[in-house]
């Protein structure tokens, strides 16, 4: 599971996370939206790990990222937004690099089957850089889903994918909450994560303005897109009641 | 005019003033960016340093009349001529093979489809790129400038130079738009060849002379014709290079007159011009054909951003076999294979460094006859310190994976060492295989200090690839900015970062070579057990140990910087 609390991050005079609490259960897919530049990257970034926090706590499967960011780092995947491969590898390099990062026992079953979910089996030995945007982005996605992590960290993992990739993706992501992972996935397509998140967080400016199921949140504003368009933007017609 | 056409737009040119107001505001925009720039105390301290090392190369060379050292001595026109026949060459070759009119994505996207001219769109080309060069014409001129010439006299020349430089390329790529990439390769194979071929007959042709060795002064009888020496060999391949030397060392000791100075100018004007006129009399479709080629220097513009410098992009969409995979050792072992995966794909770099320790070492050949060693001594140092400028499979060119790596459950301190491992190892067995001979013929009083220097190699190898990898995280080297060709400000920052470069390896050299010694004197003098081998091979082996613990505190922290520096910020444009 996931666990921040108070978690802050500024460059300098700007404020991009301020102060965010969030708690994601094993099983449970909660969705991060808000406009560019809300905060959502860097608190992915800080989730895995990559971006140090200037106050506040994270705890990945029960291990703090500050003191124990090894174990925490092993129990987690991020899948970035734009997929950073290492272009000289092929695919199967990469799985087998993943494979022997995070100490996988049955690499062999593991590969076959994700490759064959994920439409990749005929490009196993092709290099990263001729591979195009969307099948780099399945490539970063069966990285990520190799070992196993009990927590998923996905930054609009589903850019650049065709709409039968995006249905295949958020099966596997769904398939992934069932076996026990929590999973934390940002995107702007809304249509697509109401269908997939069981719980919403809506920042903007860094800060967390709403938090609930969708049920909760949508009860007097309609549609997820009418929430977030009434959170993210007050001047709106659409005023929406504070969070 | 049809009825159903539209009257010409009244405000409708040629583009050239949109252009020239584009080139202000990008000009102006850069200015912007620099004073911005001056705010952040790291830049400001950079740029000031930068300037002030510069000042204080000017204020040496011009308080000294003396020529660089590099093309100094009576052989001073043949390195000079060297050193300018291998610009036009390279770029030819370039023009032909890819192409040189580069437009950016964002001019493609707003220009190409806007009313500019094509001759507008090449004019800009030249006059930009001309302008551009003016920067390397500084630092040539404050690097490559013979006797008692004076630095803007220097610069002048230099400037004129690039601008023939950058005229001819520009030819050259016209003359080569629309071909497809294997013409443009055979093509290319076909002129670049043809010049050497030229250049060689003609090195060729005067080795087969001798030269006339006069009479005896005691007995007044002719004495034996002796052959021409090599270096004297060498002028005749930089005769195509003649006019630009003239130039050069016009205000010098060894240049021409005002006269002959003044039609050599003329003359280098008139070849300017010449090559000018022909690219902005060229009819043809510019944009379709740049646009292949833009995409592709495009690409490879992005990926030496990314600090890929001499990393060619794999030729086949296949990868191949796979390593067997290395050993775990808690996550080094992993990084290690997947970098030697990547390096095996990386030939270019090897190519490009292999090549240019031999050509040292065949030029200290013909200079220095007989010596083995020093041919030997001159390709280990060329591979010892720009092997870790060229072979850049470590975080330098993982740049644009940092985010993701520092998500990997690997500690850091290991991290590092797994990404320097497999370069080091790579740079170590170029080493061997182009220096280790030298262990066989060297004199048998040096063998032991050439077996020690070969056991120094891979952890000196090691210290210098930390070294590198650390200043390029916390301020990226990158030949290109993000709006093109590197200016001035640029140059001077990238100067400065590796003079700290240099003074980092010297300082931890210097430790070593410093445990070393004293282990020699206190054994050796103060013991009083005297030059014995055993005392050699005692300071050799904590010398060792030394430089062994200075790398492996350098290692460790690059691996600290690689988890405090913040890819979401990258300073370097």
């Amino acid at each position: 599971m996931i666990t921040v609390s108070g978690l802050t991050k500024a460059f300098g005079s700007t404020v991009a996370v301020n102060h965010v609490d969030l708690a994601v259960q094993p099983g449970e897919i909660v969705g991060l939206v808000g406009v560019n530049g809300a905060g959502k990257t860097t608190l992915l970034r800080m989730l895995a790990g990559i971006l140090q926090s200037d106050e506040g706590s994270i705890g990945i499967a029960g291990h703090p990222m500050t003191s124990d960011g090894m174990e925490a780092r092993a129990n987690l995947a991020f899948v970035p937004d734009t997929p950073m491969l290492f272009e000289q590898l092929t695919v199967y390099e990469h799985m087998l690099f993943m494979a022997r990062l995070y100490g996988v026992p049955d690499f062999d079953s593991r590969l076959d089957a994700l490759l064959e979910e994920f439409e990749l089996a005929d490009r196993k030995h092709a290099t990263a850089s001729s591979l195009s945007r969307g099948m780099r982005q399945k490539v970063a996605i069966c990285c990520a889903f190799l070992h196993e992590p009990s927590v998923l960290l996905l930054d609009e993992p589903l850019t650049g994918l065709d709409p039968l990739g995006r249905k295949r993706m958020c099966d596997a992501v769904a398939k992934r909450a069932q076996q026990g992972s929590a999973v934390l996935i940002s995107s702007h397509q809304l249509e697509i994560i109401e269908r997939l998140c069981s719980r919403f967080v809506i920042i903007h400016q860094g800060s967390t303005r709403l938090e609930g199921s969708l049920a909760e949140i949508r009860a007097d504003l309609g549609t997820l897109e009418d929430v977030f368009l009434s959170v993210t933007n007050p001047d709106d017609d659409r005023e929406a009641s504070p969070a | 005019m049809n009825a159903e056409q539209t009257a010409p737009h009244p405000a409708r040119t040629d583009g050239a003033a949109a252009m020239r107001l584009l080139v202000m505001l990008r000009l102006k925009g850069r200015m912007r960016a620099l004073v911005r720039g001056m705010r952040q105390p790291k830049r400001l301290f950079m740029m000031l340093g930068g300037l002030a090392l510069v000042a204080f190369w000017v204020w040496v060379q011009g308080s000294s009349d003396h020529s660089s050292r590099f093309i100094g001595g009576k052989y001073q026109e043949v390195f000079l001529g060297a050193f300018l026949m291998f610009f036009p060459i390279v770029s030819m070759w370039a023009a032909i093979r890819q192409g040189l009119i580069v437009y950016s994505p964002e001019e493609i996207h707003f220009l190409f489809p806007a009313p500019v001219s094509t001759r507008t769109l090449l004019a800009t080309h030249l006059v930009t790129n001309s302008v551009k060069s003016l920067s390397a014409a500084f630092f040539f001129a404050l690097f490559v400038r013979p006797d008692n010439v004076s630095f803007g006299w220097a610069v002048l020349a230099y400037g004129l130079y690039l601008a023939f430089v950058v005229c001819l390329q520009a030819a050259v790529d016209i003359g080569c738009i629309g071909m497809d990439t294997a013409t443009r390769r055979r093509r290319a194979r076909m002129v670049v060849g043809g010049i050497l071929l030229v250049i060689g007959s003609g090195v060729a042709l005067a080795a087969s002379l001798t030269q006339d060795a006069g009479v005896d002064p005691t007995t007044g009888a002719p004495l034996a014709a002796v052959p021409v020496s090599g270096m004297d060999l060498m002028r005749w391949a930089v005769i195509p290079a003649q006019p630009f030397i003239a130039l050069i060392q016009a205000r010098g000791l060894t240049g021409p007159g005002p006269m002959a100075t003044a039609l050599n100018i003329g003359g280098i004007l008139a070849l300017i011009g010449a090559l000018a006129i022909t690219v902005l009399r060229f009819r043809g479709d510019v944009r379709e054909s740049s646009h292949a080629t833009s995409a592709t220097v495009a690409e490879k513009m992005r990926s030496i951003r990314a600090g890929k410098m001499f990393q060619d992009a794999p030729k086949e969409s296949v990868g191949g076999s796979t390593l067997p995979m290395f050993p775990r050792l808690a996550g080094a072992g992993v990084h290690a294979w997947r970098q030697l995966s990547v390096l095996r794909r990386a030939r270019k770099s090897y190519a490009i460094l292999i090549f240019m320790a031999l050509a040292m070492g065949v030029a200290f050949g013909i200079i220095k006859q007989n010596n083995p060693v020093a041919v030997a001594s001159i390709m280990l140092g060329v591979l010892s310190f720009a092997g870790p400028m060229y072979v850049q499979c470590d975080f330098r060119s993982d740049y644009e994976s940092l985010a993701w790596m520092r998500s990997f459950p690997t500690p850091p301190g290991v991290l590092a060492a797994g990404q320097l491992l497999s370069s080091a190892i790579v740079l170590y067995l170029m080493q061997v295989v182009l220096g280790g001979w030298v262990i066989f013929v060297c004199p048998s009083e040096q063998r032991l200090a050439w077996v020690g220097v070969f056991v120094m190699l891979p952890v000196f190898n090691l210290l210098q690839l930390s070294v590198w990898n650390g200043a390029h995280l916390i301020h990226p080297i990158r030949p290109a900015s993000a709006a093109g060709a590197p200016g001035i400000a640029q140059m001077l920052r990238v100067y400065l970062v590796m003079m700290g470069v240099m003074a980092t390896l010297f300082t931890a050299i210097g430790i070593s070579v410093g445990f070393g010694a004293l282990t020699w004197w206190l054994l050796d003098r103060v013991a009083g057990l005297g030059p014995v081998t055993g005392v050699w091979i005692s300071a050799g082996l904590i010398g060792l140990s030394a430089l062994c613990t200075v790398t492996a505190i350098c290692i460790w922290c690059v691996g600290r910087v690689f988890v405090r520096i913040d890819p979401n910020i990258d300073l370097a444009d």
